[in-house]
This record gives C-alpha cells, structure tokens and sequence, in this order.
C-alpha cells in the first residue's frame, strides 16, 4: 500500500500504472487531504521546474572536451611506449652500451700497467724506405698522421701493435743528438705515468726515458729519448709547428 | 578503452555527451552549490565515462552519465564526512517529518517566487531526497530512470521524491512567511 503523499506525488509525476492511478483519482474526490498533497505535488513540481534553470555550462563543455583529448594524447604516448617499450629498451641499452664503448676508447687514460708495453710489446723492425714506413704505419691505423710524416730525423725502426685495446705505432728516429722514440697511440688523450703538465705537454718518465706526450688528431703522440725535457719540447714543437 | 580523436566511437561519445553535459553540469551545480566544483566533478564524471564508455549498454546514456555523476559525488561527500566537514546522508535523519497537508497550497506563496529563491530553497533540501527531487522535475526523468541512476528500488525513488517535496515546501512556506506573503 502506497502512502498518501507519495501515491499523490506519483499521480502528480505521471507515474502510477493503471490501477493505483484509479485509486489515486477515486481518493482525490473523496479524500481533502489527499486533494491538497497532489496539489502541492503539482504546485512544486512546476514550480522548480519553471525556476531552476539550465545552468550555462559552455565553457566547462570546452575544458572537458580538452581533457578528454588530453587523455587521447596520454594514452596514445602510453600505448605506444607499451607497445614498443622492448624495442624502446633496446635502443637505451645499445645507446648506453655504444657511450661507454665510446668513452672507454676514448677519453680513458693509458695506465701505468701498459707503459712497459710501450717499450717491448711493441717489437721494432728495421724501418726500410720512407714510402715502407709510411705503409706501415697506414696499414695499421688506417691513414697517416700528420706528425708521421714531419718526425725530425730519420726513421729507424718501426713496430705497430695494440696497447690497452688500442691501435699504436712505435718509431725508431735517428736525428743530429742521437736516438728517439716516437709513439703514436690511437683513442686515448693522456698517460698516467707522465704527470707534469706544460701549455699542452705532458712531461714524466716512461721506462725510465724521459718523455713528452701531447694530443693532436684523436692521436696521443709521445716523444721520449735520453736527453732533457726542453730539447723534447722543442722537438715536439718542430713536429707540431711542421705543416 | 579509449578511441583516438576522428575514431566513431570517440566521435559517438562526444555527441553523446554534448547532447547531455547542460544536464551534468546542472546537477554537478546544484549538488555543490560552487561553479568551480561543479565544473570539476561534471569533468571527472566526463572522462569516467569516457573511460568506461565501452561497457555502456546503448540504453539510456544520460541515466548512465548521471549515475556516474551521482556516485563520484556521494563518494566525494562520504569522503569529506569522514574526514569531518559535512553532515549526515542518513535518510532517516535527514528530514523533519512533513508537514501536515491539508491545506490546498497558498498561490501566493508560488507567485512571489523568483528563480533564486526556489534555488535557494531547493539547495536546503537534505541531499538524497534533493537528487530524487532534481531528476524528476528538473530533468524530467521517470522513476525507473531515477531508480537507476540513484541505484534504488522504484518505491524508494517514490518516498524520496514525495520526501524532498515536504522539505522543499517547508522552505519555501518559511520564505513566505518571513517576506510576509502569507501568514500564520
């Protein structure tokens, strides 16, 4: 059994089936009460409806439809990284892999472990012509540095070999004050046994030999021989000035 | 799932929710009573229904939308209630017993009223009945459309309704009283 206000109220609403909306009418001419809820029902139902406005609402229409592209776009980036986040690991791994390959060739610097190596993992042979030790030297690094072709004396000996997992050259040269040893070592910028530094020279003992090393063209090059720093520098100085 | 801008069913859904969003956004209005909150939860009910868009079974998207709406507001206003801000929604205790009505109702008391007061009047009606009262006269809805949307039986949405129209008559006979329209 319905209460009176709300069978009143479903009759006002239009929501009574057949049977109750017959009970609801047969009560209303019989019943004061019953007469007066239905009309206030109907009364308040009008009168919110007449009242209570739409609210303007374009605006928020506008920031919600860019939110739902907002989401478009995220999902999108999401589903893409999802979908090719293998793909995605694999190209940081070999991006990160390729850096430390890089940096390791590169900018490490030749320990004190290999410079014995400098000295007899790099066995000397008898130079030949100036066109034989120019081969030589290309065949091993792939082209001729510059400083190869301006040494200032003749060359001797030549030997070529890897130090550290880098490809070097070592040269014999005969000049007006005796011997020197020149080498030219691929992918590396300094030397941990030589500490002192001068403009753009790194000075120190290799073996025992004193020595000068300076970088030029992706090459460290070592100039060292039995005799004092400045005549060192001043030969390296006539190899770098020599074009 | 989601659709790609220019995809149908985004299309579909945007159409959808256009036709719909006055009404949304009304009802996020009026259950907030702040146009700033409003305009939050009518876009948080948005893209919930995006969100869900393919579990919506075609029948009636606005009572669906709505649904979404009511219920992220309930949980919003439970939220609050338990972190001590709001009132009851405890339909028991949410509304004086109604007056007794035999009485025809005063015309004068409908012919004085503006737009702001019956808001105003509508606003003080305690929550759950208020949402009953708002789907059914404001957007026209049937009862089952109402019992879906608030997720009730029929004749609860008939109580609620018949409830929330006793408070909203209360009001507005103490408007009239106090503005001197009617009396005592």
């Amino acid at each position: 059994m319905i209460p009176k206000n709300e069978l009143m109220g479903a009759l006002a609403d239009g929501m009574l089936d057949a049977e109750e909306r017959e009970r609801a009418e047969q009560q209303l001419k019989t019943d004061k009460g019953a007469l007066s809820e239905f009309e206030w029902a109907v009364m308040l139902k009008q009168s919110v409806r007449q009242h209570c406005r739409p609210a303007e609402s374009s605006e928020e229409w506008k920031k919600a439809k860019a939110r739902l592209d907002e989401i478009d776009r995220v999902k999108k980036a999401e589903h893409f990284v999802g979908k090719y986040s293998w793909a995605l690991c694999g190209i940081f791994l070999v991006a990160i892999v390729s850096a430390a390959v890089f940096n390791r060739g590169v900018s490490r610097p030749l320990g004190n472990a290999h410079v014995a190596g400098l000295f007899s993992g790099l066995q000397l042979e008898p130079a030949g012509s100036e066109t034989q030790v120019t081969e030589s030297v290309r065949k091993k690094l792939g082209e001729v540095p510059r400083p190869v072709a301006h040494l200032p004396g003749r060359v001797t000996h030549v030997a070529c070999g890897q130090i550290d997992g880098r490809s070097a050259v070592r040269l014999s040269i005969q000049d007006s004050m005796g011997q020197l040893t020149f080498f030219t070592i691929r992918s590396t910028t300094s030397i941990d046994a030589l500490q002192r530094v001068e403009g753009d020279y790194q000075l120190g003992l290799l073996g025992g030999v004193p020595s000068v090393a300076w970088v030029e063209g992706g090459y460290l090059l070592i100039l060292a021989g039995d005799r004092g720093f400045e005549s060192l520098i001043q030969s390296a100085e006539s190899i770098k000035s020599s074009r | 799932m989601l659709f790609r801008r220019g995809d149908p069913q985004r299309e579909r859904f945007e159409r959808m929710a256009e036709a719909v969003f006055p009404s949304l956004f009304g009802m996020a209005l009026r259950l907030t009573k702040d146009r700033e909150e409003a305009g939050d939860l009518s876009q948080e009910a948005l893209v919930r229904a995006y969100e869900a868009f393919d579990r919506f079974d075609g029948r009636n998207f606005k009572a669906w939308i709505l649904r979404i709406l009511t219920n992220l507001y309930i949980n919003k206003y439970r939220r609050r209630q338990r972190e001590g801000i709001s009132g009851s929604l405890d339909e028991d205790q949410a509304i004086e017993p109604p007056a007794p009505a035999d009485e025809a109702p005063d015309r004068q008391v409908f012919d004085h009223l503006l737009g702001a007061e019956v808001e105003h009047a509508l606003a003080q009606v305690p929550e759950v009945f208020r949402i009953a009262v708002m789907l059914s006269d404001i957007e026209g809805m049937t009862y089952e459309e109402i019992a879906e949307v608030t997720e009730v039986p029929v004749g609860t949405v008939r109580s609620r309704i018949a409830r929330g129209r006793a408070a909203l008559r209360q009001q507005l006979e103490q408007y009239a009283l106090n503005q001197g329209y009617i009396k005592k």
